[in-house]
C-alpha cells in the first residue's frame, strides 16, 4: 500500500524525444497476493494484461524493487497500481512526483522513490501516475473484499484510458 | 526508577518493528528488545493445501525471499515424496539459490547499509541513504543496482517470473537453463566479480576508521548455526546441518535436518509475534545462536572455491575463534557474492543446466519432511506433516530473522549501553542501534507490503508508562 500525499501532482510533463515517445507505456501493478485487497494492483495489472492493448507492457509483482528503475528509464510513461488504504473513492489516479524527501528505503521502495532512482541512476525519469484502488481488509487470504473488487473494475477502466488515446500516457 | 526507551520502528527494514530500551534508576541501559509487531499467521493458513502446491504458495509469502521458501518447500515435497531429486535438478535449484543469495545480498550491502559507512553515521538522515550515495559515490551504487540486477535475472533466466517463481517443486523442476539464458549469464559475470571485488577491497579499507564500531555491534558470543558439506565446507543448499560456539569448536556436527527438533527449540515471549529459536542443548536463553553469512562464514573449513576461499582466510584472522562481531556480516555477505559467482561459472560449464531429466515422480512415502535450505538471512526450516493423500496437516516454518531474534535483542542492548547515559536519546545512538539491526538484513515482511513506511519514533516511558522523552524522524 501506498501512503500519499494529497497535494495535487504538479510537475510538467519531461519534453521526450522521439525515442521515448514511441516506447511503451508501462503498467506496474504490485501486491501481496495472499493478503486480501494487498492484492489490487497485481489484480488489476492482470486485467490490464488480458486486454493486449497495444504500445502497453505489464508486470504484476509483489514488491517495488531497485532494479526496475533501469527498465522505468526507457519507458514513455509508466503507471503504477497499488492498494489505496486512504482512498476516498473506489479508484483514484494522481500524477507522481519524484520523491525528494529522503525514502524509507527499505527492501522494496516507493513508486517516487523508484522514480527518482530512475533518473538518479540511469538519467531519465517518465511521467508516472498512481491508480489506488480502495482497499481496506489486509487479512491472511485470497480474496479481495466485495468493496475492492468493485473498485477494480473502476480502475482498470482509469488505467485502459491512461494508455489509449483517451489518456494522457 | 526503571525507564524504557522505544524506538518504532525501525527504518529501512522490512515489517513493522520497534524497539525497546530498558534503563535501571541510574539512566544506565540493562536490557532491549526487538519487537515483532507483524503477525504470522502462515502456517496455519498453509494446513488444508496440498503438497503440491506449497512451494508456490509459500514464495508467495514473502517478496524479498521466495525463492528461498520455495526451494526450502520443494526439499520438504522431495523428503515426503521419498525421491532422490535428478542431479540437473539439483543444479539447478543451486543455481537459482546463488542468484537470490546475490541479489539479496549486493542490496543489502550495496544501498540498505553502506550509506551509514560511507557517508558517515552522524551525516543527516535526508543524505545519509542511497540518494546521498549517489552524490558521493555514483558508480557504486550504479554497480550495486547491476549487481543485485544479475541475481535477478538468474532468478527470472530459471523461474521465469522473478518474484514468486513456481518453478521448484517435489521431485525437481519444471525447466532446465536454456542456451539464450546461459549466454546472458556468462556475458555479464565477469562485471559482477569486478563490482564485488572492488567493494570487497574498498569495505575492509574502512576498517581501521571503524573499529569503534566492529567492538560494540553485536560483539558476543554466541552459538552458530548453518550448512556444511560432507567436508565441512561452505554449503548453501544441501549437507547437514552443523552448530559451532565461538572460540571455533564444533558443538554438533553432520546432523540430518530431519532431526532439527533435537537440537532447536523454540521459545515463544509476550513481547513479539517472531519466535526466539535456540540450541536446546545450552537450554533457552544461553542456547541463542546466529545465523546467516556471519555464521556460515564461522562454521566452514573452506568455501570450496579459490577467491571466495582466500577472503574467507582474511576474514577468519579478524577473530581468535569464531568472528564474533555482527558488523562482519556485511564482509561475510561480501565474500558469499564471490562464492556465489565462482560457483555460478562453474555450474555455466556444466551439461547438467541443459538437461532434460529434471524430475522424480513418486506418490506420497511419508506423512513428514523438512526442507532446509540456506536463505540470504540464515538457514529457513520448512517442516511439513501431511495425510495419505497428501494434504497438509500441520505446519512449522523456522525462518531466519526468527533465529537471529535473540542476537538482535543483544546487538540492540551493546550498541545502546554504549552510547546511551541518561535519560535522553542520544542522537549517534539511534543512528547505530538501527545499523546494528540492519546487520543481520532482517525480513519481516511475510506480510502485507502495507507496513513499514512510517516515520521513527523513539519513546522514554517511565515504569508507569508516562512518556518521559520522544523523537520522531519522519
Amino acid at each position: 500500500m501506498t501512503t500519499l500525499d494529497h497535494q495535487p501532482a504538479t510537475r510538467e510533463a519531461m519534453p521526450e524525444s522521439s525515442h521515448f515517445a514511441a516506447a511503451p507505456v508501462w503498467v506496474v501493478g504490485y501486491g501481496n497476493t495472499l493478503r486480501g485487497d494487498d492484492a489490487a494492483g497485481v489484480l488489476a495489472a492482470e486485467a490490464i494484461e488480458a486486454l493486449g492493448l497495444d504500445g502497453v507492457e505489464v508486470l504484476a509483482c509483489h514488491q517495488l524493487t531497485p532494479e526496475m528503475a533501469e527498465k522505468l528509464a526507457t519507458m514513455r510513461s509508466v503507471i503504477f497500481i497499488d492498494a489505496g488504504e486512504e482512498n476516498q473513492r473506489p479508484a483514484e489516479v494522481r500524477e507522481l512526483t519524484e520523491n525528494t524527501e529522503p525514502p524509507v528505503f527499505g527492501h522494496a521502495l516507493d513508486p517516487r522513490a523508484l522514480l527518482a532512482l530512475a533518473r538518479n541512476l540511469f538519467g531519465r525519469s517518465p511521467r508516472a501516475w498512481l491508480v489506488t484502488v480502495a482497499a481496506h481488509s489486509f487479512e491472511l487470504g485470497a480474496e479481495p473484499s466485495p468493496d475492492c473488487v468493485a473498485g477494480l473494475a473502476l480502475a482498470v477502466e482509469v488505467v485502459e484510458d491512461l494508455c489509449t488515446a483517451k489518456g494522457r500516457a | 526508577m526503571s525507564q524504557r526507551i522505544i524506538i518504532d520502528p525501525v527504518t529501512r527494514i522490512e515489517g513493522h518493528a520497534k524497539i525497546s530500551i530498558y534503563l535501571d534508576d541510574a539512566g544506565n541501559v540493562t536490557d532491549a528488545q526487538f519487537h515483532v509487531v507483524e503477525f504470522r499467521g502462515f502456517e496455519r493458513f498453509c494446513e488444508g493445501r496440498t503438497l503440491g502446491e506449497m512451494p508456490a504458495l509459500t514464495a508467495r509469502t514473502c517478496g524479498i525471499c521466495p525463492v528461498s521458501h520455495l526451494l526450502a518447500s520443494a526439499k520438504a515435497g522431495d523428503e515426503i515424496l521419498a525421491v532422490r531429486v535428478p542431479p540437473a535438478a539439483d543444479k539447478l535449484r543451486r543455481l537459482m539459490n546463488l542468484g537470490q543469495l546475490v541479489q539479496s545480498h549486493a542490496l543489502s550491502f550495496f544501498h540498505l547499509s553502506s550509506p551509514d559507512f560511507l557517508l558517515g553515521w552522524d551525516a543527516p538522515i535526508a543524505k545519509r541513504n542511497v540518494f546521498g550515495l549517489l552524490d558521493n559515490h555514483a558508480d557504486l551504487a550504479r554497480a550495486g543496482i547491476r549487481l543485485r540486477q544479475f541475481g535477478q535475472e538468474i532468478i527470472e533466466l530459471l523461474g521465469a517470473k522473478k518474484i514468486h517463481p513456481a518453478w521448484a517443486v517435489p521431485g525437481g523442476v519444471r525447466s532446465a537453463l536454456t542456451k539464450e539464458g546461459r549466454e546472458q549469464i556468462c556475458r555479464k559475470l565477469p562485471e559482477a566479480f569486478e563490482t564485488t571485488v572492488k567493494v570487497t577491497a574498498l569495505f575492509k579499507s574502512l576498517f581501521d576508521a571503524l573499529q569503534r564500531e566492529i567492538q560494540v555491534f553485536g560483539n558476543f558470543h554466541s552459538v552458530f548455526l548453518g550448512l556444511v558439506g560432507p567436508n565441512g565446507e561452505w554449503e548453501h543448499h544441501g549437507g547437514a546441518l552443523r552448530f559451532s560456539d565461538s572460540s571455533g569448536s564444533v558443538l554438533a556436527d553432520h546432523v540430518d535436518p530431519q532431526n532439527y527438533r533435537e537440537y532447536i527449540g523454540e521459545s515463544v515471549q509476550s513481547s513479539s509475534y517472531l519466535k526466539s529459536p535456540y540450541y536446546k542443548p545450552l537450554g533457552f536463553p544461553d542456547g541463542m545462536y546466529r545465523v546467516g553469512p556471519l555464521a556460515r562464514l564461522n562454521l566452514c573449513q573452506s568455501m570450496g572455491t579459490p577467491r571466495a576461499e582466500a577472503e574467507r582466510k582474511e576474514f577468519r584472522a579478524l577473530g581468535s575463534g569464531a568472528v564474533t562481531s555482527c558488523f562482519h556480516y556485511h564482509y561475510a555477505r561480501l565474500i558469499e557474492i564471490l562464492a556465489c559467482l565462482e560457483r555460478i561459472e562453474a555450474l555455466m560449464d556444466d551439461p547438467d543446466i541443459h538437461s532434460d531429466h529434471l524430475r522424480a515422480d513418486a506418490g506420497i512415502n511419508k506423512l513428514r519432511g523438512v526442507g532446509v535450505s540456506e536463505a540470504p538471512r540464515g538457514t529457513l526450516f520448512h517442516d511439513y506433516e501431511v495425510d495419505p493423500d497428501g494434504q497438509i496437516l500441520k505446519v512449522n516454518l523456522i525462518i531466519a530473522t526468527g533465529q537471529n531474534n535473540l542476537a538482535m535483542n543483544r546487538t540492540v542492548a551493546q550498541i545502546a549501553k554504549h552510547f546511551v547515559r541518561g535519560p535522553k536519546i542520544p542522537e549517534e545512538m539511534l543512528n547505530r542501534v538501527e545499523h546494528g539491526i540492519r546487520c543481520f538484513d532482517p525480513c519481516l515482511s511475510c506480510s502485507t507490503h502495507a507496513v513499514g513506511h512510517m516515520p521513527l519514533l523513539v519513546r522514554l516511558l517511565g515504569p508507569d508508562g508516562s512518556l518521559l522523552d520522544e523523537v520522531r524522524r519522519s
